[in-house]
């Protein structure tokens, strides 16, 4: 035998060799780029770390304190939570029907999965831009159709009650493509026999549904619920596009009116790199990932609750 | 033939529906798509007109000189080319190599270490954002390309599908190589490399598509306007071209459009990565 | 693609650090001026003539990158600069100029400063150019950079004694009127009104609605953040009052003048019905024609030739209204265009190449081409009766009105957004504008201790009648 295979050697070309190779660039990575950054954002929510100062003093709960008493963070709180309550049930009982529709399509199946997919992979900014120009009072296409039906014209995005609504629609149309392709998968791997024995047993469309199907999906829908609401907690994108102001010159910061489409990551960003309140935005980034791991853990043990048989 | 057409004339009503509610579904996830290609043929008064005109009066290029020569798009394509390849082939390489010794190779820490990488799957990353871009400042790979790619090489998802499939491969293969005095590095690049071939194929889709409409990150890295991508390009125009919306649509239309061809020829690739790396997760 | 400043190495970069020190030094020793009372300028320094372009020969070669944020006329006017005057003296130099969108701009240059990063130079607004102050990263000017007692910038930018700004103009808000509309009422300028009441009632003769009571033309369009925010300003020193206390630790947005303000505001929409959000934002409005007037603050100007260019003779300003229809005891705002400021953290030949261009385009010739291209009015006094500026188009209105104008100093960067919420509330969901007041206050007030503030509100001084 090799002398390769008995311990790690260093010996070019044995294992040893090849395994430094991989795990020491890995290491490096994953301790620079992973580790050291998440440590010390946590640290940093502690300090009041503004961007010049090169000393970060200290200053315990205090970045977390000043959260809960802003108003603008509780409201972007609100907005994003809100936000979330729009888009994933919406999304995801969305992505499950037209899933089963797909699957039911026959030869078009193909042609609809791809129609469904293409919000997906398109660039969220690109599209946002689409979106936020059919959305212009004075000439977007929304307001249009509307009055093509005698009904009044809307303020859409300048409106603080529409605001948030029309970014989640928009999140909604961008995303359900891809819980719809996560369900289509997980029906196919349903195995037949199910369906056989369920229609021997004289079931009906809808006691297949939930008494087969649905079960059936539990690992699917575990991963579509948990994806589509991290992803919505954290949205970025759309509402940087979609709510700043559309001003003639200048331009003002996302937000959008009364603060009513600014979420939680987009307000870290701005008071991290707009105001350099580098350690405030820290913190505001912890209690978003508690939130995130709250919602996780409450989902994973509600699915298994549900569906443990 | 004509059984076929027997079957397609009997399809049961149901069908029909389905198809119907699908089409209606349909054409609203592609009507912005029409809007954003039509728009870019307007004249800019025909824009900003009512009623509006879902066919353009007058046929104008302007929109498309000014994406190429004003707003300098492409060189943002020529970046984001770059930048995509050069991390899709950091990652296939490094998701192929950790994978392997994660599935063949037995070192102490192994399992800690592999859920450790699992685990960064799950951190949102606009917690490490504020100190990463800090991290870049200090080793100058702010506002180049290295600040955008060095951070991406290794791509947990990519470890995580390479390791489930290399799993499978049976080890009376290398251990046969081994016997034939091959080194471990003929074994990976000449045994194990060629065998994973489809899921290479998913993850090179899966990181195109995200490199491609990664918007935060190269945000906030890149300053230099020569340096930036397509996303980050696109969001510029937010500024004093906002109102340009022709041009804005151009630019919209030069971002998706690579991907959207990619994708139409890759589909079935397409599907079975994301299916791939969904469901594991 | 290599970025262009690599960071130095130690010995350099040290060496860099003692020059430049040096050079701070010796600058910080060249003024005896006060910070008390800014109507006593600082004793006359010598100024070398700055007619002769004689180039002075600088050992930097490689580029100097410029940072300013997009406006199509300053970038023209430093564009020309560079290629006309610049590039010829220092071919070797090469100066790399990036207009970003506002927006961009207002997230990068803190960070890129503070991460000592960024451009060697960049147009600086005040908004930023306090919080770079305080942390030390701007190099001052030198007190033989220009005849500072010539500059009215220098009553209000002298802070800790030492001067760091040179506007390249001023910009204050009027009223911009579109003469076809005004001819077809009957209504010549001279007859627009100087008292704010007046104005509001020939304002609502242009007012159309429809059937449902939406307006269909406008009398006056505001609809837009930054006019609200001058607007506001403006309302509160007209009544004499004050954005802060006498130390600069309490904001007074909640005392009485600010409420009024505020109210005003409110009532500009709701009460007087001038103004619509539904209608396009700002000058937008103007250009084509759905108001006759549009209070706006001076570089508005130049977007308005930018989206419309066939409006360009169609209109012109009067200064704007007060409440008391008098000048004082203040007309309101002076709003600076900060001008170009270098940073003190790249290596010593680099920042004496960028003091020499900063020098080179806000004083002597280039500063008139600077305040023309910009459509503004000059920061020097000498340049006051200049004809090529007085007949720039919109100038003159701004410049009349010029000595009863206010400025604050420092604009907190934590006050945007809490004033983005204050008018939102009281003109898109009709709210109180007591409570409105009193909740941005609050929320400003936690910030303002924490940071050494720069206010310089109380510096004014209404001008003898």
């Amino acid at each position: 035998m090799e002398a390769g295979t008995k311990h790690k050697s260093i010996q070019w070309g044995g294992r040893g060799a090849f395994l430094l190779a991989t795990l020491l660039p890995l290491g490096a990575a994953f301790l620079l780029f992973w580790i050291y950054p998440i440590a010390a954002a946590a640290v940093f929510s502690f300090t009041n770390w503004h961007g010049f100062v090169s000393q970060t003093p200290f200053i315990g709960l205090a970045n977390y304190t000043r959260a809960f008493q802003d108003p603008i963070f509780l409201q972007a709180l609100r907005n994003t939570i809100v936000f979330v309550l729009i888009t994933a049930p919406v999304g995801i009982a969305l992505g499950l029907l037209l899933a089963l529709a797909i699957n039911r399509a026959g030869p078009l199946t193909q042609l609809f999965r791809t129609i469904y997919f293409v919000p997906v992979i398109t660039s969220v900014i690109a599209t946002a831009f689409v979106w936020r120009y059919m959305y212009q009072p004075q000439f977007g296409v929304f307001n249009q159709v509307l009055s093509l039906f005698g009904l009044p014209t809307q303020r859409w995005l300048l409106d603080p009650g529409q605001a948030l609504l029309c970014v989640a629609a928009f999140a909604i149309w961008q995303g359900v493509g891809f819980n719809m392709v996560i369900f289509l998968a997980g029906l196919t791997t349903i195995d037949s026999v199910y369906y056989d024995a369920a229609r021997v047993d004289g079931a009906n469309g809808w006691q297949v549904f939930w008494k087969v199907t649905l079960p059936l999906l539990r690992q699917t829908m575990m991963f579509v619920m948990v994806t589509t609401i991290i992803n919505g907690l954290q949205v970025f994108a759309p509402v940087y596009i979609m709510s700043s102001a559309i001003i003639s010159g200048g331009e003002s910061a996302p937000g959008g009116p009364m603060n009513r489409t600014l979420v939680i990551v987009v307000y870290q960003w701005l008071m991290a790199f707009k105001e350099l309140e580098l350690g405030y935005g820290a913190a505001m980034g912890m209690i978003l990932l508690v939130i995130i791991l709250v919602a996780t853990l409450l989902q994973l043990r509600w699915l298994r609750a549900r569906w443990d048989y | 033939m004509g059984l076929l057409s027997m079957a397609y004339v009997r399809r049961h009503w149901r069908t029909w529906l389905v198809w119907l509610l699908l089409s209606i579904g349909a054409v609203a996830m592609l009507l912005p798509f029409y809007w954003m290609v039509i728009t870019t043929f307007k004249p800019q008064a025909e824009i900003m007109r009512l009623p509006v005109t879902w066919w353009p009066n007058t046929f104008t290029l302007k929109h498309w000189q000014d994406a190429f020569r004003v707003a300098n798009f492409g060189r943002y394509f020529l970046n984001s080319l770059f930048i995509t390849v050069a991390i899709i082939a950091g990652n296939l390489l490094t998701s192929a190599m950790a994978g392997y010794i994660f599935a063949k190779f037995k070192f102490r820490g192994r399992d800690l270490l592999f859920i450790l990488v699992l685990g960064s799957l799950m951190v949102p990353f606009y917690v490490p954002l504020i100190p990463l871009y800090d991290l870049m400042v200090r080793f100058h790979w702010d506002n180049s390309f290295w600040g955008i790619i060095i951070p991406y090489l290794y791509s947990p998802m990519g470890i995580f599908l390479l390791r489930q499939y290399i799993h499978a491969i049976p080890n009376d293969l290398m251990d046969a190589a081994r016997m034939d005095g091959a080194n471990e590095f003929d074994i990976f690049f000449r045994l194990i490399l060629p065998l994973c071939g489809p899921a290479l194929a998913a993850l090179a889709i899966f990181a195109l598509a995200y490199t491609w409409n990664d918007f935060l990150w190269p945000f906030i890295v890149l300053d230099d306007p020569k340096l930036y991508t397509l996303p980050v390009g696109l969001a510029r125009l937010r500024g004093r071209f906002s109102a340009d919306y022709g041009l804005v649509m151009a630019a919209s239309v030069i971002t998706t459009l690579p991907l959207l061809i990619f994708f139409f020829f890759a589909q079935k690739r397409f599907v079975e990565g994301i299916t791939m790396t969904g469901m594991k997760g | 693609m290599k970025p262009r400043q690599r960071s130095l190495n130690r010995r350099e970069f040290l060496k860099a650090m003692g020059l430049g020190g040096a050079a701070a030094v010796l600058a910080s020793c060249g003024g005896t001026a006060t910070t008390q009372a800014p109507t006593q300028p600082p004793p006359p320094i010598a100024v070398p003539p700055t007619a002769a372009q004689s180039a002075k020969t600088l050992t930097y070669k490689g580029t100097l990158d410029l940072w300013d944020w997009e406006f199509p006329v300053r970038q023209k006017v430093y564009q020309d600069f560079i290629d006309n005057k610049w590039t010829p003296a220092y071919p070797d130099i090469k100066v790399n100029m990036q207009a970003l969108p506002w927006g961009d701009m207002e997230t990068k240059i803190l960070t890129v400063a503070s991460a000592k990063n960024g451009p060697p130079m960049s147009n600086v607004f005040f908004f930023w150019r306090y919080e770079l102050e305080r942390a030390g990263v701007l190099n001052p000017f030198p007190e033989d950079f220009t005849d500072w007692n010539d500059r009215i910038s220098s009553t209000f930018v002298r802070d800790d004694g030492k001067i760091r700004a040179i506007p390249s103009g001023w910009f204050m808000d009027m009223i911009y009127y579109n003469k076809e509309m005004l001819d077809k009422a009957g209504i010549k300028p001279a007859d627009i009104p100087t008292k704010m009441d007046d104005f509001i009632k020939m304002a609502q003769q242009f007012i159309q609605k429809d059937n449902d009571g939406k307006l269909t033309a406008l009398g006056c369009i505001m609809n837009d953040y930054w006019q609200h925010e001058y607007l506001w300003c403006d309302l509160i020193y007209e009544q004499g009052g004050w954005m802060y206390n006498e130390d600069g630790t309490k904001s007074l947005w909640d005392e009485e003048p600010a409420i009024n303000a505020l109210q005003f505001i409110q009532d500009w929409y709701h009460k007087y019905q001038l103004d619509s959000v539904d209608f396009p934002a700002g000058y937008t409005s103007f250009g084509n024609g759905s108001a006759p007037f549009f209070f706006g603050s001076g570089w508005n100007t130049a977007w308005i030739y930018n989206d419309f260019p066939d409006f360009k003779d169609k209109f012109d300003t009067v200064p704007a209204p007060t409440l008391s229809g008098k000048p004082t005891p203040s007309w309101g705002l002076f709003c600076p265009e900060e001008g170009l400021q270098v940073f003190n953290y790249f290596s010593a030949d680099m920042q004496e190449a960028c003091a020499e261009f900063v020098k080179g385009i806000t004083t002597g010739d280039s500063e008139v081409d600077l305040v023309v291209g910009n459509i503004c009015a000059p920061d020097s006094r000498k340049l006051f009766e200049d004809t090529r500026i007085t007949s720039v188009p919109t100038v003159k209105a701004m410049m009349d009105t010029m000595p009863w104008r206010v400025h604050p100093g420092e604009r907190p960067i934590e006050a945007e957004k809490l004033w983005r919420t204050m008018f939102d509330s009281v003109i898109l969901t009709k709210g109180d504008a007591k409570a409105a007041a009193q909740e941005a206050a609050k929320a400003i007030n936690i910030e303002l201790p924490k940071k050494k503030r720069y206010f310089t509100e109380r510096n004014y001084q209404p001008p003898t009648a």
